[in-house]
């Protein structure tokens, strides 16, 4: 009887073609969505881990209430001692000084009056002796010209401020900012390399220098606006994260200038973002499931008045009422496995092709951002990835025809038979 | 952040009046009395920071609405540290970096030497008469004495301060304190004068306070 | 002829509930059909052949009294054993021929059998004889689409007797067809009769067919007014 089924099954495309290609179409979609997801959430929370926010973060009190990361008088001071507390306490992680700063870069005519200007963000990062934070920064992979600073006086530029800016390689630059205590600071530097960071908030306008180079130039010796913490392994690990936290501000006083430290999970609403990321995956599921399910119990419905009449000679053969209703849920069955399989690999096939190429996003994304969303947003293959489908791709249909088959099951043998004669 | 700061442009004088001058008539004197010749002003501007007090010694030469310079004596740092204004330009000179700097778009609403003074406030030397519509709002007793106060629109867009409102001392015709508002009437700065000196020609503040309402 | 009761109606109802009445299709309608017989329900519209039809085939159930074909009562049994029943026993001819369009005439003819689980060997001998017999050969793989009605219907006889049933029951067989189909059906039809043996009993208004009829049970209202066996001055048995 099977293979009786299976010639109908493959002969009639309206139960098999049709239904498996919504199915395929379907499961390959959400396959795609599921891939594209992780990869653009997962990745800009990445870029916002390394460019922000650390996966923990140390600054003073005062400034993190305040929500000024960039303000130098609230600035942490004694940061080596501060850097060394925390190797030897949390030897899990490595931390990382960084300086955050806004200023004005003004670059200078022949006669050394102002020729361009720009307010810029600038950063001072351990570039000399780490290779971590070039890396964190993606500066080598991002250098677009020249080279990267490698003594006092010697700054980046994004591409898109030094274009601005009309700065070439080699030509002096003057930061105009402020001190700790509000003083002026004028300070010239000069252009050796120009980034692209491929970040649209942080393109538009970021100055990179040393760390200790930038110190000076800004009267802050031992102070950093803040240090960042990253593990050693396996990325962001929340409950420890957690952990730290706790165990550091418990041991340290509350005044405005001490320090505190903050996880990744309590800035710029990273914590309902995260929580939002897994709550948008398995609400998308349900979507797709309610979608698929919907579409194809109509499809089942409308299948099962089509199939009237073989389901009434069938009856009137002598088969029975449940061996009918079995033999179309089983039909469902290997229909929604075949679909799903067919969908996952069609799916998977886009998916890996975002992963390698990846999607620009600057044309559809606008406006000021505060997340580190790349402009070349890519996909990210997940194990989940096989098995996400067969949630609706199985199930939708199964149910579907599950409820729908019930039609059959209930009505009275000889009503199907008449209506057998009046179709 | 509070500012306390010994300032002289805000250069105010007048003599007292039988009878109560009209909005427009006050503005006329307060206009006149910010007007000199010629200027000399040697200062202190104390800033109030979150690591504690900054004192910055000036200089200043002017010459009537549109020409003056600034140059700073103390602290060491910001020794030489100059600024010249010719009309609506302004430019900063600094001897460490010796190099000149147009102070334009942007940088104009900086704060100078991290006080609550922008340069923006610093250029502010236009006629209030030319620039303001003035009406009189109800006296008000300050610090024991009657006051009069004046209200100012904008007659045209592009001001650094849509709104102002004046207080006016009735005996000497110099204002007590001057609250300048954003263009969505919010409240951006406050200026309050608490010493005069007599000049041969009206009082000129010599103790005021300016501070940002948004810090 | 031998006289062996085949099928037995005993004091039958059929009720439906209609506009909040009940409306009685069969009323306390007994009748029995013996082995062999070549019999027909006629009446008009309404008059309860279809519902008769229906209980005969194990289809529905009676209100009242009992239907028993092979000495079992169908009606005391479960929907389960009906549809056994119905497998083993019984075939059906319907007017519209019903047959599965996506099937060749080969697998149409082929489907009762599954449903027995018989082996494809056996299948396919008791196939190609009932095609044989209905001269269908040419047309085995053909599909219900590419035949006339005269064919199709008797690609639907073929099916119903490629199971050798113990009754053949026919719902108006010639209703779709034209005059000649319709008496090249029914004497194949009297041939099956006479030749293998079957069991028919017609649900009809045809006088064509009412003609090839050798009992002739009336129905009105529900009940049986004239119940008419011929002789059989054709029979060769």
């Amino acid at each position: 009887m099977i293979r009786f089924l299976l010639k109908g099954l493959l002969r009639d495309r309206h139960r098999s073609l049709f239904p498996l290609l919504v199915i395929s179409l379907g499961v390959a979609l959400l396959v795609l969505f599921q891939a594209w997801l992780q990869g653009a959430l997962y990745g800009t929370l990445s870029n916002q881990a390394h460019f922000r926010t650390g996966h923990v973060k140390l600054l003073t009190r005062g400034a993190w209430a305040e929500n000024q990361s960039s303000s130098l008088d609230l600035a942490l001071s004694q940061v080596e001692t501060l850097k060394n507390e925390l190797a030897t306490s949390y030897p899990d992680l490595n931390f990382f000084p960084r300086l955050r700063f806004g200023g004005l870069l003004d670059v200078p005519d022949a006669k050394g009056e102002t020729r361009s200007q720009s307010p810029i963000l600038g950063f001072g990062l351990e570039l000399f002796n780490h290779k971590q934070e070039i890396q964190a920064f993606h500066l080598q992979e991002g250098l677009a010209q020249g080279r990267l600073p490698q003594g006092p006086g010697e700054i980046l530029l994004t591409l898109d401020l030094a274009e601005k800016l009309q700065l070439t390689l080699g030509e002096k630059a003057t930061l105009i900012s402020n001190d700790p205590n509000g003083g002026m600071v004028i300070h010239n530097f000069t252009l050796v390399g120009m980034v692209r960071f491929g970040i649209k908030p942080l393109d538009r306008a970021s100055l990179i220098g040393d760390l200790k180079d930038l110190q000076r130039a800004l009267g802050m010796r031992k102070g950093a606006t803040e240090i960042v913490g990253f593990f050693k392994e396996k990325g962001l690990n929340r409950p420890r994260a957690l952990e730290i936290k706790r165990h550091f501000n418990q041991n340290h006083p509350l005044s405005e200038l001490s320090p505190q430290m903050i996880t990744l999970s309590d800035q710029d609403g990273l914590d309902t973002y995260l929580d939002q990321i897994e709550s948008w995956m398995s609400w998308i599921l349900i979507f797709f499931i309610g979608l698929l399910g919907f579409i194809l119990w109509n499809l089942g419905l409308i299948n099962g008045l089509r199939r009237y009449r073989e389901m009434g000679l069938r009856l009137a053969l002598g088969e029975e009422k449940k061996q009918i209703y079995q033999s179309l849920l089983l039909e469902a069955l290997v229909l929604g496995l075949v679909g799903t399989f067919l969908g996952t690999s069609i799916g998977l096939l886009p998916a890996y092709y975002l992963q390698e190429v990846g999607l620009d996003t600057t044309k559809i994304l606008t406006g000021n951002q505060n997340f580190m969303i790349q402009n070349q947003v890519h996909a990210k293959i997940i194990f989940s990835n096989l098995w996400v489908g067969f949630f609706p791709g199985l199930f939708a249909p199964f149910l579907g025809t599950l409820i729908s088959g019930l039609g059959v099951f209930r009505k009275n043998t000889a009503q199907i038979l008449n209506q057998l004669e009046s179709i | 952040m509070r500012l306390w700061a010994l300032l002289f442009f805000f250069c105010l004088t007048g003599l007292p009046l039988a009878a109560e001058p009209t909005a427009a008539e006050i503005l006329r004197r307060l206009d006149q009395n910010q007007l000199y010749p010629t200027l000399f002003i040697e200062s202190t501007m104390i800033i109030q920071g979150r690591k504690g007090q900054r004192r910055l010694r000036s200089q200043s030469w002017s010459q009537g609405r549109e020409k003056s310079f600034i140059r700073y004596l103390s602290p060491p740092r910001e020794r030489g540290t100059s600024m010249l204004k010719l009309k609506d330009q302004l430019w900063l000179y600094s001897p460490q970096a010796d190099r000149t700097i147009a102070i334009a778009g942007h940088m104009l609403r900086q704060p100078i030497m991290g006080s609550d003074l922008s340069y923006e406030d610093m250029m502010e030397r236009t006629s209030l008469v030319k620039n303001y519509q003035a009406t009189k709002l109800d006296n008000e007793v300050i610090q024991g004495a009657g006051s009069w106060v004046l209200e100012l629109k904008a007659k045209q867009a592009g001001l650094a301060y849509p709104k102002q409102r004046i207080w006016v001392d009735p005996k000497k015709i110099a204002a007590t304190k001057v609250e300048l508002y954003g263009s969505r009437g919010k409240l951006l700065k406050r200026v309050t004068i608490q010493s005069f000196i007599q000049t041969p020609t009206g009082w000129y503040p010599s103790d005021l306070t300016y501070k940002d309402m948004l810090k | 002829m031998r006289q062996e009761p085949l099928l037995q109606a005993k004091e039958v109802d059929k009720i439906y509930p209609v506009g909040g009445h009940d409306f009685y299709a069969l009323k306390n309608l007994s009748f029995t059909l013996n082995r062999g017989e070549f019999a027909g329900l006629i009446g008009p519209s309404g008059s309860g052949k279809t519902t008769l039809l229906n209980l005969l085939g194990a289809l529905d159930t009676p209100n009242r009294g009992t239907i028993e074909l092979l000495g079992e009562k169908l009606s005391h049994l479960s929907a389960n054993k009906q549809a056994l029943f119905r497998r083993l026993h019984i075939s059906f001819i319907f007017q519209t021929y019903n047959l599965l369009p996506l099937y060749s005439v080969f697998e149409n003819v082929e489907l009762p059998l599954i449903l027995l689980k018989l082996e494809p060997k056996e299948r396919k001998k008791r196939v190609h004889e009932a095609l044989e017999w209905l001269s269908l050969m040419d047309k085995a793989q053909a599909k219900p689409s590419q035949l006339s009605g005269g064919q199709a219907q008797r690609v639907a006889i073929a099916r119903a007797m490629v199971k050798n049933p113990e009754i053949i029951l026919a719902d108006e067989p010639t209703a779709n067809l034209d005059s000649e189909a319709s008496h090249g059906i029914l004497k194949t039809l009297r041939q099956i009769n006479e030749e293998k043996g079957a069991t028919f009993l017609f649900s009809t208004h045809d006088d064509k067919v009412i003609g090839y009829l050798k009992r002739k049970i009336t129905l009105t209202d529900g009940q049986i007014v004239h119940d008419l066996s011929l002789p059989e001055p054709l029979k060769k048995r």
